[in-house]
């Protein structure tokens, strides 16, 4: 396939799919690929798929990324990637005849799609009795199956309160605090520096995770690692909600180890001038350009990920069932092997 | 005990040592008795054979007058048949440690073994190499055995009433017995043995015998590529990638696959990194990692461990090799790690092990007491092996002291990050899995 049709299928997926992950994506794309593909050996169908898979990474960097629908580390599209290239070159050891498996791939790659909104489901489900009335959760960033784990709870008529700290530098946290104040919610948004002023009276928190990494760490947005730190200063459990897609093989140790292109060169201005009353008032209004004069001479450092390791979280909620962090490199064994 | 009791057993001990001629100090408690194959191979001074006869578990002293007569007279009989005399310093135990099989010098290990018809010459001399430390670390020793055993297997002459599966079983057993004389079989060591029993089970009778020969030689060399050579490299692979330009990498004592890592980081993967090795008395085994590093051109600082904690500061990866790991995620390996990776745990230095699936074991072990192995207590009486002058003058025929020389210890899971092996880097808690994996297979 030509990288400009590439593009355009991502686009149209991206499109149609404004809910899903990059990892869906990538599947969705790479299956695309697959079927259309008119190769006559094993040999060539993988040769396409390396290259489809540089195209899909490149081009999610140039027309995806940044957008107000994906933000982050790209990690999730190359764990979808990894997991996909892996599934084919398994099926190419199994079977023995091409067209068998062109459209068991096709067949599978299809299943996996589905599955994704799937499990969704299912780890909201697994979530459910952890609700109590009369609790507050912390929620961290705007993860999608975070919020669908908080909405499916407040629908089954538990009555709890939520957090969101308001997650710098680009302020996701606003935009899931619509989302719940949307579903009957009560939610209180804070500023990230007043994690810790509030994390006493909170009983849990609820983060989702870009990647969930094989020692149970997981990888997400900047300022998860801090909040994780504090709740196991508090002695508060720190709940990760992630689908078993998200799991990748890799083994950070510590914030070097994830990759450290990913940084922004200055930091936004804050969307609002103040708060009062508990209102918040927009605002603000800086451009990128004068901001940057202004701290002229001063360097910035503003990374979008950070990976927080496995002894400050306490579960992990996954398609799977509910997993220690120790198990998940268990589960990632038997997925790889 | 009380003082009386404590002050009658001493004089009994003194009455013991006058009976029994100038041999020094017997101990008073916990000697368990030896394998019997020894007994036969080699000269035993008395108390050695009073040790070796006794039962298991010793009495408190009230029962000892009954219990040391029956072993002293066997004793006699037995200098009777021997007249070689072996040295006293590996006579006295100290008592938490005294189920572990007692350190004995090799030169006093000469032994009748070399006529012995049920044993391989290659045998024979394999357990020499063991004894003297000539193979040592624990894949050369694997890789020794199982190229021993490749040579067994192809000497081996089929009778014809004979099964190859059964007979050949049988045949290698007093040859491990022999080599478990020497030094206890490693965890990598039991279970290449293990794997290898189970093929020879599997030998198909209805083969000739040199059919059979060939398949099991063809089975060790499978073993030994897919275990340990073709997993060292991709350990070496897995761990080179892990080391970063700028790295501080500190390693302990002597591992193979650290220096190979360190080295083919340095010299193919042109990382720029500084190692610290940390190293330890009586072995000394870092000199010689040093020394090779210094031949590839390394960076490198060389401190004792006394210094672990002040040069911890600087470092920023802590990469150790591995006698074995366990299965509840512990490292049994080179005694002196453990406390490497606890400093560099409270210093939030990251800890990566690197070690082959091979060496994983089903066990589980707690402490470094249940299971260890004695090393030479002389080692630890001399300065320098080339002055050999001796700090410890006499400890041998002194009762209060011990000199205890242990050669492993156990690092808990807590102090581990990572385990690098040839099926990639995995947390400690799934050396479990991987060992459940494997069993399956």
């Amino acid at each position: 396939m030509k990288k400009e049709e590439l593009t355009n299928l991502v686009k149209d997926v991206v499109r149609d799919n404004q809910d899903m992950s990059l990892s869906f994506v990538a599947i969705t794309v790479l299956t695309d690929v697959i079927k259309r593909s008119t190769s006559k050996t094993m040999m060539e169908l993988d040769t396409e798929l390396k290259l489809a898979v540089q195209d899909l990474k490149s081009c999610v960097k140039e027309e995806i990324e940044g957008t107000d629908t994906y933000r982050g580390s790209s990690i999730t599209l190359h764990s979808g990637c990894e997991l996909f290239t892996r599934f084919v070159t398994r099926q190419f050891l199994e079977m023995k005849e091409f067209g068998a498996i062109k459209s068991k791939l096709t067949e599978k790659g299809q299943y996996i799609s589905k599955l994704s909104a799937l499990s969704r489901e299912k780890v909201t489900e697994l979530f459910e009795p952890f609700f109590r009335d009369n609790m507050c959760v912390m929620v961290v960033g705007n993860s999608r199956v975070a919020t669908a784990t908080l909405i499916r709870a407040s629908r089954s008529g538990k009555r709890f309160s939520v957090i969101i700290p308001e997650s710098r530098p680009d302020v996701e946290g606003y935009k899931s605090a619509r989302h719940l104040r949307d579903a009957g919610i009560p939610v209180t948004l804070i500023v990230d520096s007043a994690v810790a002023y509030h994390m006493g009276k909170v009983d849990f928190v609820l983060s989702g995770a870009e990647a969930v990494v094989e020692s149970g760490g997981i990888i997400n947005k900047i300022g998860t690692y801090q909040i994780a730190v504090l709740a196991h200063v508090h002695k508060k459990s720190f709940y990760v909600a992630a689908e078993s897609f998200k799991f990748v093989r890799q083994y950070p140790l510590n914030q070097n180890d994830i990759s450290g292109d990913d940084h922004y060169e200055h930091i936004n201005p804050p969307p609002y001038t103040f708060i009062d009353d508990g209102q918040i008032k927009d605002g603000h209004d800086v451009s990128d350009e004068q901001e940057r004069r202004q701290l002229g001479g001063i360097k910035v450092s503003n990374p979008t990920s950070d990976f927080t390791p496995p002894r400050y979280i306490t579960l992990l909620f996954t398609d799977l069932g509910i997993l220690t962090p120790s198990a998940i490199s268990d589960e990632l064994i038997k997925l790889y092997s | 005990m009380t003082k009386e009791e404590r002050k009658a057993l001493y004089s009994k001990q003194v009455d013991n040592k006058k009976t029994s001629g100038n041999t020094p100090h017997v101990p008073s408690t916990g000697q368990q008795p030896r394998k019997q194959s020894i007994k036969s191979d080699q000269a035993p001074t008395p108390s050695v054979a009073q040790t070796k006869n006794q039962e298991a578990k010793q009495q408190p002293s009230k029962h000892q007058d009954g219990k040391q007569q029956q072993p002293k007279l066997q004793n006699q009989k037995q200098l009777g048949q021997k007249n070689k005399v072996e040295p006293t310093e590996s006579t006295k135990q100290n008592r938490l440690f005294s189920h572990l099989d007692k350190y004995v010098h090799p030169d006093n290990r000469i032994n009748t073994a070399i006529n012995d018809p049920k044993l391989h010459p290659i045998i024979v001399q394999l357990g020499l190499q063991y004894a003297t430390g000539a193979i040592r670390g624990g894949n050369a020793r694997t890789l020794a055995l199982l190229i021993a055993l490749k040579q067994v297997t192809s000497d081996y002459v089929q009778l014809d009433t004979e099964i190859m599966n059964r007979d050949f079983g049988n045949k290698i057993v007093p040859m491990i017995d022999y080599l478990k004389q020497f030094r206890p079989l490693s965890v990598g060591m039991g279970n290449a043995l293990r794997h290898i029993k189970q093929k020879i089970f599997k030998l198909n009778p209805d083969l000739s015998a040199n059919e059979n020969k060939n398949k099991l030689v063809e089975d060790i060399d499978i073993f030994i590529k897919e275990r340990i050579t073709v997993a060292a490299e991709q350990i070496v692979n897995n761990g080179v990638a892990r080391i970063t330009n700028g790295d501080v990498i500190m390693t302990y004592a002597r591992s193979e696959v650290i220096e190979k890592i360190l080295t083919r980081a340095h010299c193919d993967g042109g990382k720029r990194f500084r190692v610290i090795i940390v190293d330890s008395r009586p072995k000394n085994e870092g000199r010689e990692l040093l020394n090779r590093l210094l031949i590839a051109g390394v960076d490198c600082t060389y401190v004792y461990i006394n210094a672990v904690s002040h040069v911890m500061k600087e470092v920023t990866k802590v990469m150790i090799g591995a006698n074995s790991m366990l299965s509840n995620g512990s490292v049994y390996s080179r005694i002196g790690t453990a406390p490497v990776c606890m400093m560099a745990n409270s210093y939030n230095v990251p800890v990566l092990v690197c070690c082959e699936t091979y060496k994983f074991s089903e066990g589980t072990q707690l402490d470094s007491i249940t299971r260890n192995e004695l090393g030479d207590p002389h080692e630890m009486c001399t300065i320098e092996r080339n002055h050999m002058k001796p700090v410890l003058m006499g400890h041998e025929s002194n009762p209060n002291i011990h000199v205890l020389n242990l050669t492993y210890d156990v690092t808990d899971m807590q102090f581990v990050d990572m385990v690098i092996t040839e099926v990639g880097s995995i947390p400690p808690t799934s050396v479990a899995v991987i060992v459940r994996e494997y069993r399956q297979k």
